[in-house]
């Protein structure tokens, strides 16, 4: 499986697919850009892969992997 | 004096800590830590919670407080139009105002602890190439005003490189570090979306890539 994090403003909340399912970050942009309240974030979120940010939308995936959406941040 | 740092657990130079932090010991530790290390040159960053309304509340004084303050938040762009539908800001903030006060009650903070360890180990490897080293403490969970929820320290045997680095490492912070901040409005936690900045590579899974 693979493990979807949502994170900060997003509602901490996380979720689980098939690594058949999701074979690279594109199959994950076909899946959430058809769920309203998620897809309205995308065009601020970046994505983290195991801790790295993501730059290449077409990076493959595998059972095991985490992913975070990460929305606009702001510390201190 | 490099070798004698490289010899500690460089992570244990993260903390995280729920709640405010307590400043007065975690300063107090990182100077013996410069101290002992033959380190001349350090500096300290340390951030307060103010006690005062987030600016975006304050900044129209002839509409009601919380509800002008609700407008500016949702009115320019997409990420304000994210809050108005993620988190019902609005529905929230007219609670707020039915109270007919505006009660400021710190800010609460969320942090994603992978991308911020290996966020700042990628900075302890800079700092390490000018011959530097860097510590940092951030609160997770709510702090109240007053309270202390940041501290960032370059420990350094020169001047100039310390300088330098602490500039630069306060300002990425700002920009990179994977934690979210929330306003604590009449026990409610209103996303700071104004103060908010897009991670590098944001909209990766945009229909624009």
């Amino acid at each position: 499986m693979i493990k979807v994090e949502f994170l900060g403003p997003l509602g901490n909340f996380s979720r689980e697919f098939s690594a058949e399912k999701i074979k690279n970050l594109n199959d994950l942009k076909e899946i959430l850009k058809g769920e309203n309240e998620i897809s309205q974030w995308l065009e601020n979120c970046a994505v983290a892969v195991n801790g790295e940010i993501a730059k290449d939308i077409q990076k493959p995936l595998q059972d095991g992997d985490t992913i975070a959406l990460l929305p606009p941040v702001c510390g201190g | 004096m490099i070798n004698k740092v490289d010899s500690m657990k460089i992570e244990n130079l993260l903390e995280i800590h729920n709640g405010a932090l307590n400043s007065d010991e975690i300063l107090q530790k990182w100077c013996a830590f410069g101290a002992e290390r033959g380190f001349g040159a350090n500096c300290f960053f340390v951030g307060i919670v103010r006690d005062e309304l987030p600016k975006e509340f304050l900044e129209n004084q002839n509409l009601p407080l919380i509800e002008s303050s609700t407008k500016d938040l949702i009115k320019n762009d997409s990420i304000k139009k994210d809050i108005e539908s993620k988190t019902n800001l609005i529905e929230s903030a007219n609670k707020a105002q039915t109270s007919n006060s505006a009660i400021f009650g710190g800010l609460s903070f969320e942090i994603y602890e992978p991308l911020l360890r290996s966020w700042f180990s990628a900075w302890q490897k800079k700092a390490q190439e000018r011959g530097a080293f860097l510590a940092m403490a951030h609160s997770r969970g709510l702090v109240l005003p007053g309270k202390c929820s940041y501290i960032s320290a370059v420990f350094s045997p020169q001047r100039a490189a310390a300088l330098g680095l602490f500039a630069d490492f306060v300002e990425d912070f700002k920009h990179n570090a994977p934690i979210w901040k929330y306003d604590v409005i009449n026990n409610e936690k209103f996303y700071a979306a104004n103060r908010s900045h897009k991670l590098n590579h944001a909209g990766l899974l945009s229909d624009k890539n």
